[in-house]
């Protein structure tokens, strides 16, 4: 259940580098020797080598060396408040900075690298002493940032992946922000050893993260909307999980499930078996055999094109290593499904997600979570008339996550000025519980079948159902 | 709720949570036992073999519960108030803000009714350990009947400590601490020995600002960096179904025409505070390389 490496920094790894001051993340191979572009500055990262993932480094020309705090030479006594300066003899004019640009530039290359340029560029204005306490540490900062930028190195995580997309593309992951993300994972009750079916038309977020919960253990049915599946890059960012962890995630297209639960198939038979098995048994047209083969051909085709491109784009990273044979594809998840006694779904989509959840509802377990996550609230209304609607789903829930961040400081704590994480969907929650009529569409999988033998408490009970 | 996983029937000395349209219960199932309510009892008897999520009748048959098995955030909902307690939406965050995964060692005062813990030692498990401490030995004493209880015990130690005197009695060994108490800032000084080499995370909830400044400070001075505040609330929201008519735009005729439609309100009343979260990384350097 371990992640990749022992928690430092190694050649080869794929690493996130976030800066602080941008509130960026940036993803790049650590490697000896190349170069690597983290925002504007080209940096060989050879330095961050052998050091704790989380550490500092600053960059130093295009190299990266440890960030010691107790090297800055440059600090600010502490002041008491009645001594401190204000503003009010500040004025703003340029020649308050004694250096140019092009000064400075020349100063950076007559190699008066580090804390010396920060005291260089201090002692160069005129009006530093001025400042308040709290101006001079803000001066301070700005120009450490902008002379000598501090990064951290981190290995991928579900919080720093979940804050890297959600900066970079929000619309792209369904604006699942991380407290929203956190809270599906939670009420899901995922963990290792859990078996849920997972719909995920957000890049593959809710997969990373689930996968990340599970620890290798357990088992993570998707069911896929699309035709194929396509390589997703948010997926493949989760590039710190194991073998062990892909191993537990199997996928199966969503559209032949209702063909799953009319015709299941005992998973002991071959797949060819079940095929000439299947003819046998149901009469579908020839026509429509035909079409599913040719849909088949092209996903392998396509497939096969993903595996050539693996060193890009990784569709689901070492998983290749262990694909079953073509035809077998689904073969996991199918046996999965015909087992059934899902422990709960995250249907996290931008389809309606009313028509899915029935599709899946006779895979799932009775006491089992359901999790429904959508953008608009015209979805959400239309599936939460469907959970009340419902005779088997209970502790219906709706909500939507605020989050605020906040400058923390001992002094002058306020939230952030800008928001750029206002936006997020809503999350429909239930439980589901055993039904107990027996409709003439339930099918022979779906868990109610055994509802003929509940003992019936006695005859008030018709009453009340 | 334990690791070994999902059961399908009731047993005895299982946790049951039982539901209806007022809340959540939470029984340990006993031979012998009843729960009383306003129009029956239902004998614990009678859940015996019967499968989770099944609808229980009262015995005269005119009231009923759902039995559903036990999840930390049902849990969470029923448990017995000793202490204020945390919720699922603070729960979830700061378990991503712990960045916790099974195997995860992590530390946590005070263990208060225990709200938390649950949902920590979910996510850890199998091979992670929860280290929980509260300095009032009753709590602490009921904390762990209710770990026993639950089957968590092998994966939770909770014991009685004051932390802010003596920090914890783990040396070396996690990467994650969580504190809930009102002084966090002098637990902070004794955290940093706890960690394992390399990258940790701490959360602190307070609820009140000055905490968060003092903690802030405790947090610069014993050496952790990347400090991040937020606060994080659950809006509850509502489907309506509310009944739209056309102005009148004509005096020609007085039909009106008239809709529906589903409009996602939020409750008119929502807790609009519970705490602040105070998160930071601390890098703990092998003692070999110092
Ligand atoms: C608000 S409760 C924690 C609730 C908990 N997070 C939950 O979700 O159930 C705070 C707890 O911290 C404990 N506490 C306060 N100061 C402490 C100290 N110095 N050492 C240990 N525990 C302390 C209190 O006894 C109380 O039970």
């Amino acid at each position: 259940m371990s992640l990749k490496n022992n928690g430092i920094i190694s050649e080869g790894d794929t690493a996130l580098a976030y800066s602080a001051d941008q509130k960026r993340y940036h993803t790049f191979q650590v490697k000896i020797c190349t170069s690597v572009r983290l925002w504007k500055h080209t940096v060989n990262t050879e330095g961050a080598i052998g050091h704790y993932y989380g550490s500092r480094f600053v960059i130093r020309g295009c190299s990266l060396e440890l960030f010691d705090p107790n090297k800055l030479e440059v600090r600010l006594e502490q002041q008491l408040p009645s001594e401190d300066n204000d503003n009010r003899n500040l004025l703003d004019v340029a020649s308050n900075q004694k250096y140019s640009t092009e000064d400075i530039q020349e100063l950076k290359e007559n190699e008066l690298a580090g804390e010396q340029l920060i005291t260089e560029i201090i002692s160069g204005s005129n009006t530093f002493n001025e400042k308040s306490q709290f101006s001079k540490q803000k001066y301070l900062t700005r120009k450490r940032a902008k002379h000598l930028p501090v990064i951290f190195i981190y290995r991928p995580s579900l919080r720093h992946l979940s804050l890297m997309h959600y900066h970079l593309r929000p619309e792209k992951i369904g604006f699942l922000r991380i407290d929203t993300l956190s809270l599906l994972l939670s009420l899901a009750n995922v963990r290792y050893g859990s078996r849920l079916l997972v719909v995920d038309n957000f890049g593959g977020l809710v997969i990373g993260a689930v996968l990340e919960r599970m620890g290798g253990g357990g088992r993570l049915v998707e069911l896929f909307t699309t035709e194929i599946i396509h390589p997703r890059p948010v997926l493949s960012s989760f590039s710190h999980l194991s073998s062990l962890h892909w191993e537990c995630l199997s996928a199966f297209p969503l559209r032949r499930l209702a063909r799953l639960r009319e015709y299941p198939q005992t998973p002991q038979l071959s797949n060819s078996e079940q095929k000439t098995n299947n003819t046998a048994q149901q009469p579908i047209s020839s026509l429509q055999q035909s079409a599913d083969s040719l849909e088949e051909s092209s996903i392998i085709e396509i497939d096969v094109n993903i595996t050539q491109n693996k060193s890009e784009t990784p569709l689901f990273e070492e998983q290749h290593d262990h694909t079953p044979p073509k035809e077998d594809r689904y073969c996991t998840a199918r046996e999965l499904l015909i087992e059934g006694e899902f422990e709960g779904i995250i249907l996290a989509s931008k389809h309606d997600p009313v028509p899915i959840l029935e599709a899946c509802l006779p895979f799932i377990s009775s006491s089992s979570p359901l999790l429904v996550y959508c953008v608009f609230p015209e979805l959400i209304s239309n599936c939460n008339e469907y959970f009340h609607s419902s005779n088997n789903i209970i502790l219906k829930n709706l909500t939507t996550s605020w989050l605020r961040a906040y400058q923390p400081a001992e002094s002058k704590l306020h939230p952030e000025m800008m928001s750029s994480s206002c936006r997020t969907g809503y999350v429909l929650s239930g439980v589901r519980v055993k039904t107990y009529t027996v409709t003439p569409t339930q099918s022979i999988v779906t868990p109610e079948a055994d509802a003929g033998e509940e003992r019936s408490p006695d005859s008030k009970r018709a009453k009340l159902l | 709720m334990n690791s070994k996983g999902y059961k399908s029937k009731i047993k005895l000395n299982d946790t049951v949570i039982l539901s209806d349209q007022d809340g959540l219960q939470s029984i340990t199932v006993q031979p012998g036992e009843s729960v009383q309510s306003r129009n029956g009892v239902f004998l614990h008897s009678d859940m015996l073999g019967k499968e989770y999520g099944s609808k229980m009748w009262s015995n005269k048959g005119k009231t009923y519960r759902w039995a559903l098995h036990p999840t930390p955030e049902l849990w969470t909902l029923s448990l017995p108030h000793r202490t204020q307690i945390l919720y699922t939406p603070n729960i979830s965050l700061i378990t991503s803000l712990l960045e916790l995964i099974p195997g995860t060692s992590v530390c946590e005062s005070g263990t208060g009714s225990g709200s938390l813990s649950h949902a920590i030692a979910r996510t850890i498990a199998p091979t992670g350990h929860l280290y929980t401490y509260d300095f009032h030995a009753e709590r602490v004493q009921q904390a762990n009947d209710e770990f026993t209880a639950h089957g968590l015990s092998e994966l939770v130690t909770c014991q009685c400590r004051d932390v802010c005197r003596e920090g914890f009695n783990v040396e070396n060994y996690v990467t994650a601490i969580f504190l809930d108490l009102p002084n966090p800032w002098e637990v902070i000084p004794h955290c940093p020995k706890s960690f394992s080499p390399g990258y940790s995370r701490i959360v602190s909830f307070s609820p009140c600002v000055e905490q968060i400044q003092k903690s802030c400070i405790a947090l610069r001075e014993s050496g952790f960096i990347d400090i991040q505040m937020h606060e994080c609330l659950s809006q509850q929201l509502q489907v309506s179904s509310c009944r739209i008519t056309e102005a009148r735009l004509d005096e020609s005729t007085d039909k009106r025409e008239e809709r529906h439609v589903l409009s996602v309100v939020p409750r008119l009343c929502m807790p609009s505070h519970t705490g602040y979260l105070l998160s930071a990384s601390y890098i703990k350097c092998n003692v070999h390389d110092l």
